[in-house]
């Protein structure tokens, strides 16, 4: 009954660390500094696994507003993901003939990578994030060129774009999903340089690119148009109170397609639009996926 | 808020649960439940005041309420709950039963009222709490490792995975050489030009770092080219040069992506710049958990020697000036010692050698001469069931070497199989199929110590097809027991107790006591006097025509099967009484003939032991070898050559009488326990000798051989000790004697000594390992024709 395979945490369980709140600091709610259509700064390099045939690291780093709160506890969230890439590899004896390279997705957060802890085992969100990776990796790879054979593509996410600021009532695991949409965006880029890593013919490089439509101004420079939603690109969900619509795709920039398109919420009549903005922040994460590709190569 | 379910539902309870809510319970009482109230108020408070206690009405509703109108237990529950004793009883079971995380989630619990506390606090009510703000290396202030003295602190270096260097298999195909060669240009290539780019900042360059891989993972090419090999496909080379689909591509791209390049690439995190830094390049870019959460000096704890390093230099240092101290006098010994050092040097650490002492053997021998108890092995020699094995095992039960439990046990199983009388024998016979035969196939040897001396047995087996081995056991052995029966000498005297007899005297047997057994089974009447002096008469003269000395042989009357005169005297009553007036037991005579011990010459002759049996120990000692050492000694530690394979092996134990010893001489029955040589190198009669003075190989050699039978050039066995071979005599060299003496005889007869050369037949073998001085048989046909010594090896 008692499960044997893991170490298991001690009986009766502990208690999380609450972290009280100096009275002297005032809480806010941390500000978009940068513009509606600026993408946070993004930190990638390839073959950071050596025993991995591909393998890369994506990091937005934490914004700093650290300093200002005077708090221990970053106020907003920041991403760090690991790719490994296995493969291409033969497809073990029993399995059926493939004509195609076999691709395999795992999308896991570590326990630790976001407020609200996440078990040992795959949860329907992550398993929901690797379907949505494999479409979006699937229109990009060759697979023809390699027939009976495999290829994983493991992503560990070592820290995770929370779902709202933690300082709202519901401690920021207020649900509603839209810190997994920056994290899927995260991982079709860090899986596309891990692709390249590996040496994995692809037709073009993919990136993902995520964008919603916010009810507030969307920080400093858009503008509330009547009663509609600013679009904003790239957001971090704890600096925005209501979100209304986002949307995450995996584009291919020299062929202009979209190969993965995840809207969630109600975009209305600016589906169109949100659409575009996710499209505009996929190219923009697209330079520093070029970048990171070629230093490799150098 | 829950009602205890022990009442039976009825609808309306039902529907209560379902849409009363704890904040307006009360304004949807029923009529029923109000009366209820009214009536069973005024109990519940009565019975309280009754124990001294007071409550409200509204405490006594609720309980009531929660109980369906029970008035025991609600005025119980008062009760509790206002009584502090039982409650702190019931905390204290608690606390049994309770883990340490359950008392702490406890205790927050409490201390929050017993709602969900995180929950409760708004943002609003967080900031009523008075706290100082707080750093982050204060608020780890308290943490251990914060006041860490720098010297036990260790750093989060991540490991490098060391990666073999895969080769191509099949070393003479021409793609194997062509690969061979293009590493060794690619090597010279790599020699000249590159110069590592350092790094220029603290975000890395790649370039670095791919320099750096090259070295750890690596095929037959640099990483770099195999990296881009995958590209380099003959489809996209011939796709580059046509510009068409490119062309499309460019004009929307430089729009917004281009200018925003540079801005978008971020200098990774501590984490991430340790995540991608290979540890070579950037020794001091790596992450410290101090560096992240509290800034303090740092030092490499790796610098200094570690601490098992300066222990065992300690003892290494201790031990080589105790060595030196205590055995400079000899100069082997500090030769031993040398050549241990060196081996120490250059030694594999994968192979832990076992170290020679360096002790000097014949001294010590010397030395322990005085505290030492006198030794011997014996073999048991006679006819076929004249019951050897069984006198033996009873000798082994009455000295205490077997336990009567197990005798118990062989005489129930030989019961089943028809053969209770051999349940002695069966000490010695282990195999199944001697036990099942009842006749001993191979020397079986044992060991037992009275007061004054140790013995081992060596078994012989008696059947005729089995001599081979009986000469085996016989040449480690240091004198022999002759077992007669008393009812049926003559049947052994035709048969293998003559022959046994030649064969002890052949193999150099000097001693020998004669067990005259079965006297409890003389006829007419048992232990008749007359009998056994007839057996003993014959004995003597047949043993002093074959060569041993008078004094040498001694008769012992006994009986295996009962156990008399063996070890004890019989009682002075009943048949048997004569016996002890003039006659010794078996192991009293088996003392008295002990012969005198190994001279310090042979000691330090160099090391020679012939193999009886080559057989696995145990899992810590995969291979053993088993036999008598004839000259020289050994220590455990020293390396040995194994004739005639030629291998060399390093003893890494040795066990003399079933004991592990650190050294062994000459004359001692020993078991090898040996390293870094496969079992296929030794086999049964292989000679074990010192690797700087090793025993040569011969195909063929002079002997000085007395003969039984005529000898002519003919083929016959040569069985020296434990080795026996095909061979032939390949010349009758001379006779021997004064007035008979003859240069090139054509007829060695009877009863002759003569010197022969002989020759091995085994084409294939590059000969055995001769010593000179070594006891030779020379059988033919199944019988023995001749013995000798080995002339001119």
């Amino acid at each position: 009954q008692a499960d044997r395979r893991r170490l298991n945490a001690p009986p009766g369980g502990t208690a999380p660390p609450a972290f009280a709140t100096p009275k002297t600091v005032k809480l806010e709610r941390p500000k978009r500094t940068r513009k509606p259509d600026e993408h946070r700064k993004i930190y990638l390099r390839t073959g950071i696994v050596p025993s991995a045939s591909g393998s890369a690291y994506y990091e937005i780093p934490p914004q700093s507003d650290q300093k200002q709160s005077g708090l221990s506890l970053p106020q907003t969230s920041s991403l760090k993901i690991t790719c490994t890439v296995h493969g291409p590899r033969p497809l073990p004896r029993n399995a059926a003939f493939s004509p195609n390279l076999l691709l395999t997705t795992h999308v896991k957060f570590a326990p630790f990578a976001t407020r609200h802890r996440r078990g040992y085992v795959r949860d329907a969100s992550e398993r929901d994030l690797a379907v949505h990776l494999e479409t979006a990796l699937r229109g990009v790879i060759i697979g023809e060129r390699w027939p009976k054979s495999g290829v994983e593509v493991v992503i560990t996410v070592l820290e995770g774009e929370e779902d709202g600021w933690w300082g709202d009532a519901g401690g920021g695991g207020g649900g509603g999903g839209w810190g997994l949409m920056g994290v899927l965006a995260g991982c079709i880029t860090v899986a596309s340089a891990a692709l390249v890593d590996a040496g994995i013919d692809c037709v073009d490089l993919v990136s993902g690119g995520v964008a919603v439509v916010v009810g507030d101004g969307g920080g400093s420079g858009g503008k509330p148009k009547g009663g509609e939603g600013a679009l904003v690109l790239d957001p971090s969900p704890a600096e925005h109170a209501e979100m209304r619509a986002a949307c995450v795709v995996a584009y291919l920039h020299s062929r202009d397609e979209i190969t993965e398109l995840w809207m969630r919420g109600d975009a209305g009549a600016e589906s169109e639009r949100l659409i575009d903005e996710a499209v505009k922040a996929a190219s923009l994460a697209r330079t520093v996926l070029v970048e990171a590709v070629k230093e490799a190569v150098e | 808020m829950h009602r205890v379910k022990n009442v039976q539902y009825n609808e309306e309870d039902l529907y209560d649960d379902d849409e009363v809510d704890e904040g307006q319970g009360e304004e949807q009482l029923t009529q029923e439940d109000r009366d209820n109230f009214a009536n069973l108020t005024p109990v519940v408070r009565a019975e309280l005041e009754e124990a001294g206690l007071q409550a409200s009405d509204r405490e006594i509703q609720d309980a009531l309420w929660n109980y369906y109108w029970d008035v025991g237990k609600s005025v119980n529950y008062l009760k509790n709950s206002r009584t502090p004793r039982p409650q702190r009883q019931a905390s204290k079971k608690d606390a049994k039963a309770k883990s340490k995380f359950d008392q702490a989630a406890e205790k927050a619990e409490t201390g929050c009222a017993g709602e969900g506390w995180v929950r409760k606090f708004s943002a609003a009510e967080r900031r009523d709490f008075a706290m100082p703000p707080l750093s982050a290396a204060e608020w780890f202030q308290g943490v251990p490792w914060t006041g860490l003295s720098p010297s036990i602190r260790g750093n989060l270096v991540p490991a490098e995975p060391v990666r073999p260097r895969p080769r191509l298999l099949g070393g003479s195909s021409k793609l194997a050489k062509l690969a061979e060669e293009r590493r060794k240009r690619n090597a010279a290539a790599a020699a000249s030009p590159e110069v590592e780019v350092p790094a220029s900042n603290g975000a890395l360059s790649a370039l670095d770092r791919l320099a750096s891989i090259k070295d750890g993972k690596e095929n037959d090419k640099p990483a770099a080219t195999t990296q881009a090999e995958p590209r380099k496909y003959p489809i996209r080379k011939k796709r580059e040069p046509t510009p068409p689909p490119r062309e499309p591509t460019p004009p929307p791209a430089p729009a917004e992506p281009q200018e925003e390049a540079p801005d978008l690439r971020a200098s990774p995190t501590a984490f991430g710049r340790t995540l991608s830094t290979s540890p070579r390049q950037h020794p001091t870019s790596t992450m410290h958990l101090k560096d992240v959460l509290g800034a303090s000096s740092q030092s490499d704890p790796f610098n200094a020697p570690s601490p098992d390093d300066v222990v065992m230099r300690a003892q290494q240092h201790s031990k080589a000036v105790s060595n030196t101290s205590t055995k400079q006098a000899s100069t082997k010994g500090l030769e031993r010692q040398t050549q241990a050092l060196n081996l120490d040097a250059d030694a594999t650490p994968q192979q832990a050698k076992v170290r020679s002492k360096g002790l000097d053997v014949p001294r010590l021998w010397a030395e322990e001469k005085s505290k030492r108890k006198p030794s011997a092995a014996f073999v048991v020699i006679g006819h076929v069931d004249h019951g050897k094995s069984t006198l033996m095992g009873r000798l082994l039960l009455d000295t205490g070497a077997v336990a009567q439990r197990d005798i118990d046990k062989y005489q129930k199983a030989a019961t089943e199989l028809g053969k209770s009388s051999f349940a002695l024998a069966w000490v010695l016979d282990t195999d199944p199929q001697e036990r099942e035969r009842g006749v001993t196939v191979d020397i079986a040897q044992h060991h037992f110590s009275t007061d004054t001396a140790d013995f081992t047995i060596l078994d012989a087996p008696g059947h005729r097809d089995f001599v081979p081995n009986m000469i085996g056991g016989a040449a480690m052995a240091d004198m022999a027991v002759l077992v007669v029966d008393a009812n049926q000498l003559d049947s052994g005297m035709k048969g293998q107790t003559r022959e046994h007899v030649l064969l002890a005297k052949a193999v150099g047997l000097k001693k020998v006591v004669v067990a005259v057994n079965k006297m409890d089974d003389t006829k007419p009447t048992a232990w008749r006097e007359a009998a056994f002096e007839a057996v003993r008469d014959e004995v003597r003269s047949f043993l002093t025509t074959s060569g041993f000395g008078e004094e040498d042989v001694l008769v012992v009357p006994c009986s295996g099967l009962g156990g008399e005169n063996v070890v004890k005297a019989p009682s002075s009553m009943g048949a048997a009484a004569w016996v002890a007036k003039c006659n010794p037991t078996l192991l009293q005579a088996l003392e008295r003939s002990i012969p005198s011990e190994t001279e310090s010459k042979t000691v330090t002759q160099p090391f020679r032991m012939q193999i009886a049996d080559v057989f696995r120990g145990s899992i810590q000692n995969p291979l053993s070898v088993a036999g008598r050492i004839v000259a020289g000694h050994v220590q455990v530690g020293d390396s040995i050559l194994v004739q005639p394979s030629g291998e060399t092996a390093a003893i890494r134990a040795l066990d003399v009488i079933d004991e592990p010893r650190d050294f062994a001489v000459a004359g001692q029955i020993v078991t090898l326990h040996l390293q870094d040589i496969e079992a296929q190198h030794l086999r049964s009669g292989d000679v074990v000798c010192d690797p700087k003075r090793p025993v040569h190989l011969r195909k063929s050699f002079e002997a000085v051989v007395e003969a039984v039978d005529p000898l002519l050039p003919q083929a016959v066995d040569i069985h020296i000790g434990r080795l026996h071979a095909p061979g032939r005599i390949e010349r009758l060299v001379e006779v021997m004697g004064s007035e008979t003496g003859r240069k090139k005889p054509r007829i060695v007869r009877q009863g002759q000594k003569a010197k022969v050369k002989l020759t091995f037949e085994d084409a294939a073998s590059s000969g055995f390992p001769l010593v000179d001085g070594e006891k030779v048989v020379l059988r033919a046909a199944g019988a023995t024709v001749g013995y000798g010594v080995v002339d001119a090896a």
